[in-house]
């Protein structure tokens, strides 16, 4: 259920709810009181006035709503409701750490278990953001600490977390169970291994995609000895070797393990040693999936008995230093699968075939394009039920040879359905690929296309991308995420203006032509709140464009477009509820490195709580 | 030593360039067809205007992983030098003074840093091989393209991953380079039989005093740093990761190892 599904009506509960027991009238205050009486909720004689009685069964009511988007609709009714709703809001979601300060969240919110916190904005990943530009966990681990005794899972994406905050982490939340981290940098081995140690519930730790420094900490012989209550352990990202006897250990003792991602430092023989101790596992990160020693002939570990006894096994990553003649021991799990996860390992389309062909049951695929078009359509001849592709470049250059094209795109359109969500790179592609996409695959709401050559139009026909991004579009009705890319003129944000109502995220690079662009977006998509642009022909009048929209956005990031200074201070004297960042390529000036008119990195977002105080020297904020 | 000579001159894809980016229309009216980097500013050589031309950034930026492996390079006790790219970016070369030509960021006149960067993983930019003294004279590379940060939008955890890993080996005598994926070899047995296979020599087992004597063939490499190195010193997995490329030099013009290294 989408969040606009959910936000468009309320939730049935306390609809219900009002119709019976409407606030105004006076029949009410008789119910109330009875209803009362049997809870037992009061304590003076007098009859408790309406408001209170209301604000206990609306707690429990609001017990049984979860949907972020309800609930704030919910404390939007009222003082008595805002209040109740704080009081039971057990899970929040922020999704800039900058747009309100922790006090402002502990001040409302007095019970939460669960915090999940996004940082540095998407670009960060690409190097377009000088490092130490903030979004520190330190302010919310300290604020939190003292706030939420009873905190039990923290979910971070793009934060800079310190061995210090994970300690802080570790010793103030006895209840603590999940730990999540994705994308996330500034710890390192040392600060996993407090985690590790002194929670000791824990039942989630995922390392996503982060930076792990190599403190050489065993963390692994951490986690206390005895039954572990382990659920989930994800350490695909930690670059760093293991003890892994300690590993095996621990996987004996976690009977409840049902996710475990290894790094490329566990071997085939040692994975094969895990899944023997742990058949239960239903997803597996396969870590090097190579084997340690070459082959000894009959010493060889069966590989294919160990993947045939993990019978539950949905779930299959890793293959990060894959051996090609190994690759087929995972057959006996391939018809259970829903996702697969060959990112990492360079597989070609005739490793790939006896693999996919058995693979009807995959919803989610992620594969270099050394697969080729090739194996592309070999997905799309048996993956119907497939909902998320994404292939990824083997060869991340603007020139590279591009194996993938608009014939898997198209052969992907024609096979696949019930895609719902795809990332692809290429180095050319054609608006007549896109086109048959949009028009084959109308449940998309994520199209993220990436043509890697920059300005490059469809190398068919010669003509700009326009057509194509602007089919998408029109007949993606569900369209909420869209990253474009190729030859792009203004036209196409016209059409995205005009068909892209629901588009909450959108990503642009070295395209449009002038302003006209931007306006056409900020004017045209109601439901925008992330727009990230680098690259493209945008100035201050674009800028102007959006002043509406800003105060109802997450945040908008402009890159080595054409703004200038005082363009940018037009809109933060405009928006006072708006921080307006600017900054250069490179952090390593330490005084104002603002000289002359020209922005390089405009960054705003919405702000509770003004700007922040935390901001690096390089930073200026208008 | 035979093999092809490839210099292809610097001058003109920067007066193309020069040429192309002084037109100040937009955008729309360069040719969509040309492959080059259309939209980047030379600021030394041009007025730059401030309509509707973005400014590309081209400066590469040295990755937390970058610095960690040079930090364990030099407390492993490596004893090579880096050489400081600052150095060589503005030599002569082809008698053009290369600071005219090198592509920044920001207004013309603002005089940049030079910054110490390096571009992630496998997607270095070609101009630092052209600066260097290049040993081996088929390796003359034109600076084609540069790289823009960030470009394309792939993490750069990715591309450590699955950077290629392909190397070219040469063999003194022979009529042309090899390329060979060290990915697919996991110690250096493996490496110097595919080698032998691939050459028809006998290279002969390594031993850590003398290096391989006898066999009348002695596989070298050139490091990150540009330094020439005897294969089978180091660790194989450190050896994978810092190689660029191969040459089996034949036992006579291999200078004699001097015992007191």
């Amino acid at each position: 259920m989408t969040e606009e599904d959910s936000s468009a009506k309320m939730s049935e509960d306390v609809e219900r709810y009002l119709k019976l027991n409407p606030p105004c009238s006076s029949s009410s205050s008789s119910s109330a009181v009875a209803f009362a009486n049997k809870s037992g909720t009061f304590k003076s004689s007098s009859p408790p006035c309406p408001e209170h009685v209301l604000e206990n069964v609306l707690e429990s009511v609001l017990q049984f709503l979860t949907s972020r988007c309800d609930r704030n609709a919910v404390s939007l009714v009222c003082k008595s409701w805002y209040r109740v709703e704080a009081q039971t809001r057990f899970e929040v979601f922020i999704g800039n750490c900058y747009s309100l300060s922790p006090a402002r969240l502990t001040h409302r919110f007095k019970g939460l278990r669960s915090i999940v916190l996004k940082g540095k904005p998407r670009f960060a990943d690409f190097n377009l953001m000088p490092p130490n530009w903030g979004a520190q966990f330190a302010p919310w681990v300290v604020a939190t600490a003292k706030a939420y005794p009873w905190l039990e899972k923290v979910h971070l994406k793009r934060m800079f977390v310190t061995d210090d905050d994970l300690a802080l982490l570790a010793d103030s939340f006895p209840g603590f169970k999940e730990l999540t981290l994705v994308c996330c940098e500034g710890f390192g081995t040392s600060g996993i291994a407090v985690v590790a140690n002194k929670c000791r519930q824990l039942k989630v730790l995922d390392l996503v995609e982060s930076e792990v420094t190599d403190d050489e900490v065993d963390w692994i012989s951490c986690f206390p000895e005895g039954e572990s209550p382990l659920e989930s352990l994800s350490f695909d990202c930690v670059e760093s070797p293991i003890n892994f006897n300690a590993l095996e250990g621990l996987v004996v003792r976690s009977p409840f393990l049902k996710k475990l991602r290894t790094n490329r430092f566990v071997s085939l023989e040692e994975l094969h040693r895990l899944m023997v101790r742990a058949p239960q596992l239903t997803s597996l990160g396969t870590g090097s999936f190579s084997p340690d020693n070459a082959p000894q002939g009959e010493q060889l570990p069966d590989y294919a008995a160990a993947f045939l006894a993990c019978k539950s096994i949905v779930c299959l990553s890793g293959f990060r230093e894959f051996r090609p003649e190994y690759l087929l021991a995972i057959s006996p799990v391939c018809a259970n699968l829903t996702s697969l996860n060959f990112s990492y390992a360079n597989i070609s389309p005739h490793m790939l075939n006896p693999i996919i062909r058995n693979c009807h049951n995959i919803r989610v695929f992620w594969a270099l394009d050394s697969i080729r078009d090739e194996g592309l359509q070999a997905v799309a001849a048996t993956c119907k039920e497939l909902r998320e592709l994404r292939i990824f470049p083997f060869d991340p250059r603007e020139d590279s040879e591009g194996p993938v094209s608009g014939v898997g795109l198209q052969a992907i359109s024609e096979g696949c359905r019930k895609l719902e969500s795809i990332l692809y790179f290429c180095q050319r592609m054609t608006n007549e690929a896109v086109t048959a996409m949009s028009e084959n695959c109308p449940q998309l709401t994520v199209f993220r296309l990436c043509i890697m050559g920059r300005h490059r139009p469809d190398h068919v026909t010669g003509k700009p991308m326009d057509d194509g991004f602007g089919a998408i579009v029109k007949n993606c009705k569900k369209l909420t995420r869209l990253a474009v890319s190729g030859l792009l003129t203004d036209e196409a944000f016209s059409y995205i203006g005009e068909y892209g109502k629901l588009i909450r995220t959108l990503s642009v690079a070295f395209a449009g032509n002038s302003d006209k662009a931007l306006r056409y977006v900020l004017e045209g998509c109601p439901k925008l709140q992330k727009l990230e642009i680098r690259d493209s022909p945008f100035g201050d009048a674009g800028l102007r464009s959006g002043m509406h929209r800003y105060c109802n956005m997450r945040f908008v990031w402009l890159s080595s477009c054409v703004l200038s200074l005082g363009g940018c201070r037009d809109v933060a004297q405009a928006l006072p509820n708006v921080v307006v960042e600017v900054f250069g390529s490179d952090g390593d000036d330490d005084d104002d490195t603002v000289t002359g008119d020209y922005v390089e990195t405009l960054y705003l977002y919405r702000s509770l709580d003004g700007p922040r105080k935390d901001a690096p020297k390089f930073v200026t904020i208008l | 030593m035979g093999g092809l000579k490839l210099r292809v001159p610097l001058l003109s894809p920067c007066l193309f360039l020069a040429f192309h980016a002084s037109d100040n229309t937009s955008l729309s009216s360069f040719n969509p067809n040309f492959d080059a980097p259309l939209y980047i500013s030379l600021s030394p050589f041009l007025q730059n205007s401030s309509t509707n031309s973005p400014r590309t950034r081209i400066r590469r930026r040295r990755t937390r992983q970058e610095e960690q492996s040079t930090q364990e390079n030099t407390q492993e006790g490596n004893t090579k030098i880096d050489i400081d790219p600052k150095a060589m970016a503005y030599e002569k070369v082809n008698e053009l003074n290369l600071k005219d030509t090198e592509l920044c960021l920001g207004l013309p006149g603002r005089t940049e840093k030079i910054k110490e960067e390096q571009e992630v993983s496998c997607v270095k930019s070609n101009n630092k091989r052209l600066f260097e003294e290049t040993r081996d004279e088929e390796e003359s590379t034109p600076p084609t393209k540069t790289q823009i940060v960030g470009w394309p939008p792939v993490r750069s955890s990715r591309k450590n991953n699955t950077s290629v890993s392909y190397v070219k080996v040469s063999m003194d005598g022979a009529p042309y380079l090899r390329k060979i994926d060290l990915k697919t070899y996991k110690n250096y047995p493996e490496l110097l039989k595919a080698l032998e296979n691939m050459f028809k020599v006998m290279i002969g087992e390594y031993c850590e005093r003398e290096g391989y004597k006898g066999s009348g063939f002695v596989p070298t490499y050139e490091d990150k740093d540009g330094d020439w190195m005897l294969v089978g010193d180091v660790p194989w997995d450190m050896f994978s990761s810092s190689c660029k490329r191969l040459r089996i030099m034949k036992g006579s013009d291999a200078p004699a190892l001097d015992s007191s290294l």
